[in-house]
């Protein structure tokens, strides 16, 4: 088996090792962000330090970690959807190997070790960045608060190096399996035909499990705020909370499908020209292709608007102003930035995926007289249809999670309440336009797609 | 109507066609023939101005097409062509109808009108049933007789088509090419197909033979 898996691999494509590389690149930096987190775990619990809170307070420590580990969604989902691109070359590849004999597990393996191998490449390859990034960091803190993986021994004036390898073990194991899980999945299509005629399921309806995962979530959300109040010692709740974050989250992104969905279904009945049909035909025949794109768009946006009430009243000095406070904010933006342009990355896979799915249409449409002018109009308004309704569910979410706050706080002006509603509409534009930037930056990519020779494949 | 004049095209080391001279008149229904790789799809997409050759012209009411920039041919071919390929040129997410009504609306005509129009052409073409069906889930010779509703669909005055019936039986077969034909005769609207098929050729006014990139020979019925 491995004996054909390197020969295979010899034989990989440009197209191929491009998606190994990027496979890898994703692996490597969801790594290091799992590495971060962990690293936290290290830490003492002490409270003096103004600036390092975020890595040493009881209350916050949790609040970081989950951050972190939600900052991997984006990286994982970035993982996910390279495997599906050039799939239909390598399920062809796979469809090959059935026919020459193999069984449907062992091109199942074949294709599990394929992407594991990636996987398995770039979560060293982020351990290895995450390791001197950690000893030079203890290296330059050592000697002041050691707000990094060094257990701080208040009062004992020396502290002990700690690396958490157990755990960056536990990291690099949990990418590789992740990896090796998709690339099972991917193979679950492949049928011993050389035609490969794979037709999409439909959906159908919503499944419970992700309403489930909503009403969980948010169950434990509200159940952890009030566990903090019954355990101010080890702040349970904290962890609590976190835990229906990410659960809720993930609920919301599975949720994404069925708005998606909705969305192109009306569009669809109410289109007017034959670009807007097009399009939202096209969304409606693949939500989920969509959804896994756009989730992670969603959930910088929902998490961007969410963190508007924190910062009005901070800005509008309701809550003192601290640089403390200034920094975590600037540093959550920044988190979220970086969010935005990893799903950045993901959508422009997807659109990659998308025009090699839909090239065969393209081309027949630009041989009887469709301008390709009319054709990048369409992938710009599948990206509206879809992006649209995400971003504005998860803006209008992420201002309604934590109104909760404006309770708690009387502001001086009404501007406090009016900024976390225009910081949610800036953040749903600009998950929107992302969506579009990305959909126009194709249109080089679509007059290939479109050309006559692409007449000539099936 | 339609002529292509001493017109080479090659792709890479390969000549696809060599010096090829054709002329094809107002309302003809012409087959072009030959064996595999003689260049007879290159020479459909020369006509119907999807590929440039490398000299030579292409002519439509005396007019050069060849010459033309990308856009200008887009319009040339929106405006008066039609096309039907072996199979799988329907948009596999919209439904036979919505494909039929799809260049009408790429023209601009209204939603409802263009759907009238796309269900009409189903009818005559006897597939009204499958009107709300994906290609997916049609026969591989209704999916043949939706195309060729939807490429006559604008009132094309030249229907250029590929091989429409290589992927089907015979009985099929024979059924798209009568509809196609009907319908082109009726409407005096020229058809270029490419085939293989004797039966196919046999419906045709005229019958161009390709060998090696050239006219091997043309046999008038
Ligand atoms: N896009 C292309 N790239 C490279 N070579 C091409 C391309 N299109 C055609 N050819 C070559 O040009 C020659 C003529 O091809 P063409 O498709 O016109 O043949 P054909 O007569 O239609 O054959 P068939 O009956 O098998 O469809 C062939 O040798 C083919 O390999
Ligand atoms: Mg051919």
């Amino acid at each position: 088996m491995i004996g054909i898996a390197r020969m295979l691999e010899r034989g990989r494509s440009r197209r191929e090792r491009v998606r190994g590389r990027l496979m890898a690149a994703g692996a490597a930096l969801a790594t290091f962000l799992l590495c971060a987190a962990a690293n936290l775990t290290a830490f003492e619990i002490d409270e003096h330090h103004d600036y390092y809170s975020v890595f040493t307070d009881g209350m916050m420590r949790p609040g970081t970690m989950t951050a972190l580990v939600l900052l991997t969604a984006p990286a994982l989902a970035f993982v996910y959807q390279v495997s599906r691109l050039a799939a239909a070359t390598r399920q062809r590849r796979l469809a090959a190997l059935r026919l020459a004999g193999a069984t449907p597990g062992e091109t199942r393996l074949l294709g599990a070790y394929e992407t594991g191998r990636s996987a398995l490449l770039g979560a060293l390859a982020g351990a290895a960045v995450y390791l001197p990034v950690n000893l030079a960091a203890q290296w330059i803190f050592n000697e002041r608060v050691s707000p990094l993986p060094v257990p701080y021994v208040p009062g004992a004036g020396s502290s002990v190096p700690a690396v958490p390898l157990p755990l960056v073990a536990a990291a690099i194991v949990l990418v590789t399996a992740g990896g090796v899980l998709s690339g099972l999945a991917a193979g679950r299509h492949v049928v011993a035909s050389p035609l490969e005629v794979v037709r999409r399921a439909r959906l159908t309806r919503p499944r419970a499990l992700d309403l489930l995962l909503v009403v969980a979530g948010a169950g434990l959300v509200f159940a952890g705020f009030n566990v903090v109040e019954m355990d101010p010692i080890w702040r349970s709740g904290v962890y609590v909370i976190g835990a229906g974050a990410c659960v809720l989250v993930f609920g919301l992104v599975l949720a994404t499908t069925w708005v998606i969905r909705a969305a192109a279904r009306s569009a669809g009945r109410r289109a007017g020209s034959a670009e807007t049909l097009l399009s939202a035909r096209m969304v409606e025949a693949d939500p989920r292709a969509w959804a896994r794109a756009l989730s992670v768009v969603g959930l910088t946006v929902f998490l961007g608007s969410a963190a508007g009430w924190a910062q009005t009243f901070v800005l509008f000095d309701v809550w003192s102003v601290s640089t403390f406070r200034m920094v975590i904010y600037v540093l959550v933006d920044l988190a979220l930035l970086g969010a935005m342009v990893t799903s950045a990355a993901a959508l422009v896979v997807h659109q990659a995926e998308e025009l090699l799915d839909h090239r065969r249409s393209f081309a027949s449409l630009a041989a009887s007289g469709v301008p390709i002018a009319s054709l990048g109009r369409v992938l710009t308004r599948q990206a509206l249809i879809a992006a649209l309704p995400v971003c504005l569910v998860a803006g209008a979410a992420g201002v309604a999670a934590l109104s909760w706050i404006s309770f708690s706080a009387t502001p001086t002006t009404a501007w406090a309440y009016v900024y976390p509603f225009l910081r949610a509409a800036v953040v749903t534009a600009l998950g929107v336009a992302a969506a579009v930037l990305v959909s126009r930056a194709a249109r080089p990519v679509l007059r290939r797609a479109a050309a006559p020779g692409e007449l000539r494949f099936e | 109507m339609l002529e292509a004049r001493g017109v080479h095209k090659a792709f890479g080391p390969t000549r696809a066609l060599r010096g090829l001279t054709v002329e094809i008149g107002e309302g003809e229904i012409v087959a072009v023939t030959g064996p595999s790789g003689s260049g007879k799809s290159t020479l459909l997409h020369c006509l119907a101005g999807i590929l440039r050759p490398e000299t030579g012209e292409i002519r439509f009411d005396g007019r050069r097409i060849d010459s033309l920039g990308d856009a200008a041919r887009t319009t040339v071919r929106r405006e008066n062509f039609g096309v039907v390929f072996q199979f799988g040129q329907l948009v596999p997410e919209l439904s036979a109808l919505e494909n039929v009504a799809l260049p009408l609306m790429f023209n601009r005509h209204g939603r409802e009108e263009s759907m009238l129009t796309a269900r009409s052409w189903l009818e005559r073409l006897g597939v009204e049933d499958c009107a709300g069906l994906r290609p997916g889930e049609l026969s591989g010779g209704q999916a043949q007789r939706v195309a060729v509703a939807r490429a006559l669909v604008t009132g094309p005055r030249v229907v250029f088509a590929d091989e429409p019936t290589g992927a089907l039986d015979s009985l099929a077969g024979e059924r798209v090419m009568d509809e196609l034909t009907g319908t082109a005769r009726e409407s005096r609207t020229t058809l270029v197909i490419v085939t293989h098929d004797n039966r196919v050729a046999a419906y045709a006014d005229r019958e161009i033979v390709l060998r090696d990139g050239t006219v091997a020979s043309a046999v008038t019925a």
